[in-house]
């Protein structure tokens, strides 16, 4: 019983460590644009047209 | 009016995240040289490499010769008249002699021309025994040229001759040469597609295409060159074969790649399991009889490697006529390994189990080459982990086992 | 709001595992002894069931995802395969981890090698495990999208091997659960707590599955940011 608690904790800890890399990864994401849209704010305002990967397909 | 050689119908590439190709629309006639003249960037070798039949198209199709070389929806086949290429990354194997890599690419097209005056008119001649690794980048590149336009002086018929930047790096001499055999191909009905940067190819150039747009050229000069004879001798097939039975022996690659990780789990074994409990009836003993033979061809085809040296893997695939493989040294370093492990083992030597253990380090390697294949169109091949789906090849190895068991082959 | 919604739903997912676990261990009742070597490790059963769930909808959403970009060139179907993927990999992780611990316990052995269905499922989340690595050792475009949905596509046939195997070759694994005839049926309160997994593994997969496709959209959004920055 004891050796299975270990396992079920351990795949717990396993999986709330996954969930929380997914959290962390979206923040760091989302600070990097932030920090990317200030310099090109900053270099040349309202010169610059974004155009995404996407923007010749459809969705 | 003259036969349309090769034609690019509403072509539509991508490349990495952009389209590189819009719409492209783009024929050659017999006896046209035409220039992409494009700045860099502007998707010159992608229309070389597309009129090659290399890249997927998203619209469109190619033809070569009005018969379809590859189409938007995937289908692809093998050009009936072969044709002359050199890739802006010159896709010599570089441990190929320069007169086998000229050698191929003239029995590709279906018959051999001297090649000894070209040589030594290109400064080549004390190179011809020389592997293409030993050469200067210039050097290299002439091997390349030749290798793309040599095709074009084999038989009567005219061909394509697609050039990437044949120019490059080579000195002024020599691209005034490449100049005047230009006109010669021409007068011969070759159809040339010539991406370069130089100026001098102004003049010989029929045609240019700019900007999607394909103009005559008002300054092309007229040949003054006669048309030479040039006699076209008996071409050697199994150029695939013959390339990787050549290679092997020179590289002793699959012995030194395939054949130690073999003998490293044989001696493994050997350490590790007492031969006398071995009996040689059991399950066990046929998985471990195969297992070096199983390791050797987990290793994958050392030609793989040999094949991403200059993009020669794109100019073999451009060609259709098979890719060099190891697969005939594979089958005989898994045999000889597999009867050493039996002999390891003091156990009979059983002809089936030497047999099936040649044909499983083919197979594996075959199955392992087949995934490395698949990911040659990635920016970085090696960098992608393919390794990570060998354990695909654990079922079919424990069935194998499990069947020489049941049929009581030992 | 469609982040925090992701968020959420994510969070609720944890939180239900969470909860079928402590089920598991203290609520689920007790098989007889005779009918597993090892009774306690039968409790593995009601995390292991729904992560292999849970999987298998992770994969089908790489499938679709593959096969969208791959014949349709959608930028959607590249983020489902991407989320497939990750998703996959976690669950499958999970899955195999689940069936290694109860293997041990039950069979002695934490793999079986000659089980068609513990290998290709295993094989799955290898596969999912490459698209995961590989996909990110390499720059985005077309060359990577079609290489890795060719493999997302390839995978997938495996899923229903992968099913049929257990009724045709099965060697040691037990045959499904769910829809697999009377012989492995279960008990009332066995039912509940598997369904309350399964529902917590679903909705976990999905929050996983939205905030993944957010994270490759936000990926995208400043690989296109950088690039206008690097024309500035």
């Amino acid at each position: 019983m004891t050796y299975l608690a270990v396992a079920y904790l351990g795949m717990l800890i396993a999986i709330g460590i996954w969930t929380w890399t997914v959290f962390s990864r979206s923040n760091d994401l989302q600070q990097r644009i932030e920090a990317v849209e200030g310099k090109i704010k900053d270099s040349k305002p309202n010169s610059i047209v974004i155009t995404s990967p996407a923007s010749e397909e459809q969705e | 009016m003259s036969e349309v050689l090769l034609s690019l119908n509403d072509v539509t590439v991508r490349r990495g995240s952009s389209v590189v190709l819009k719409d492209l629309h783009l024929q050659l006639e017999e006896g046209q040289i035409v220039l992409l003249s494009d700045k860099n960037g502007a998707g010159k070798s992608t229309i070389i490499e597309t009129a090659a039949g290399l890249l997927p198209l998203e619209t469109g199709e190619v033809s070569h010769h009005s018969n379809l070389l590859i189409d938007s929806n995937g289908r692809s086949k093998r050009p009936e008249r072969a044709f002359g290429l050199t890739l802006q990354s010159d896709g010599c194997i570089g441990s190929q002699r320069v007169e086998e890599h000229i050698h191929n690419a003239l029995d590709i097209s279906g018959g051999r021309i001297e090649i000894d005056p070209w040589l030594k008119r290109y400064n080549l001649a004390h190179r011809k025994h020389d592997l293409v690794a030993h050469l200067s980048g210039g050097q290299r590149r002439k091997v390349a040229m030749l290798a793309g336009i040599l095709p074009g002086f084999v038989g009567s018929q005219p061909r394509i001759l697609l050039l990437d930047e044949p120019a490059a790096g080579l000195d002024k001499a020599s691209r005034a040469m490449l100049l005047e055999d230009l006109h010669k191909l021409q007068q011969r009905g070759n159809a040339i597609l010539l991406a370069s940067h130089h100026a001098d190819f102004n003049t010989c150039a029929t045609h240019m295409f700019h900007e999607n747009k394909l103009v005559a050229n008002e300054s092309a000069e007229k040949a003054t060159t006669h048309h030479e004879d040039i006699k076209t001798l008996q071409a050697k097939g199994n150029v695939s074969f013959r390339t990787s039975f050549t290679l092997n022996q020179r590289t002793l690659s699959t012995v030194a790649n395939n054949g130690i990780a073999g003998l490293l789990t044989l001696g493994i074994l050997l350490a590790l399991v007492d031969s006398s409990a071995v009996d040689s009836s059991v399950i066990q003993a046929s998985g471990l009889f195969l297992s070096a033979a199983f390791a050797a061809g987990l290793v994958g085809d050392s030609m793989i490697s040999m094949l991403h040296e200059q993009k020669a893997l794109d100019w073999w695939k451009a060609h259709r006529q098979g890719i060099p493989n190891s697969y005939v040294h594979a089958l005989v370093i898994g045999s000889g390994l597999t009867a050493l492990t039996q002999l390891g083992f003091d156990s009979e030597l059983s002809i089936e189990l030497i047999l099936i253990g040649g044909l499983l380090t083919s197979a594996t390697m075959a199955i392992v080459r087949a995934m490395e294949l698949a990911t040659s169109r990635l920016a970085r091949p090696r960098a992608a982990f393919i390794r990570i789906l060998t354990p695909i090849l654990i079922l079919p190895f424990a069935l194998l086992v499990q069947w020489i068991t049941d049929s009581n082959l030992l | 709001m469609g982040n925090r919604l992701a968020e959420s739903i994510l969070l609720l997912g944890f939180v239900g595992i969470g909860t079928t676990l402590m089920l598991a261990l203290l609520k689920a009742p007790s098989v007889s002894i005779n009918a597993f070597e090892s009774p306690d490790a039968q409790r593995i059963f009601y995390w292991h069931v729904p992560a292999a769930w849970a999987a298998f909808i992770a994969f089908g959403i790489l499938f679709v995802g593959s096969a969208l970009w791959f014949f349709k060139r959608s930028n959607l179907g590249w983020r489902m395969h991407v989320a497939g993927a990750e998703a996959g990999l976690a669950t499958g992780l999970m899955t195999i981890w689940s069936g290694m611990v109860w293997g041990s316990a039950e069979w002695g052995v934490p793999w079986d090698w000659t089980d068609v269905r513990l290998n290709t499922f295993g094989l799955l989340t290898f596969l999912a495990l490459f698209l995961v690595l590989g996909r990110q050792s390499q720059p985005d475009g077309v060359e990577t999208r079609d290489t890795f949905s060719t493999f997302g596509l390839f995978g997938f046939v495996l899923v229903p091997v992968t099913y049929v195997a257990t009724r045709l070759w099965q060697i040691r694994h037990p045959g499904p659960v769910v829809g697999g005839g009377d012989s492995g049926s279960l008990n009332g309160e066995m039912a509940v707590i598997l369904l309350i997994g399964a529902i917590s593994f679903t909705v976990f997969i999905i929050g996983h599955v939205l905030m993944s496709m957010r994270i490759t959209s936000l990926e995208q959004r400043l690989e296109s940011l950088q690039e206008a920055l690097d024309k500035v």
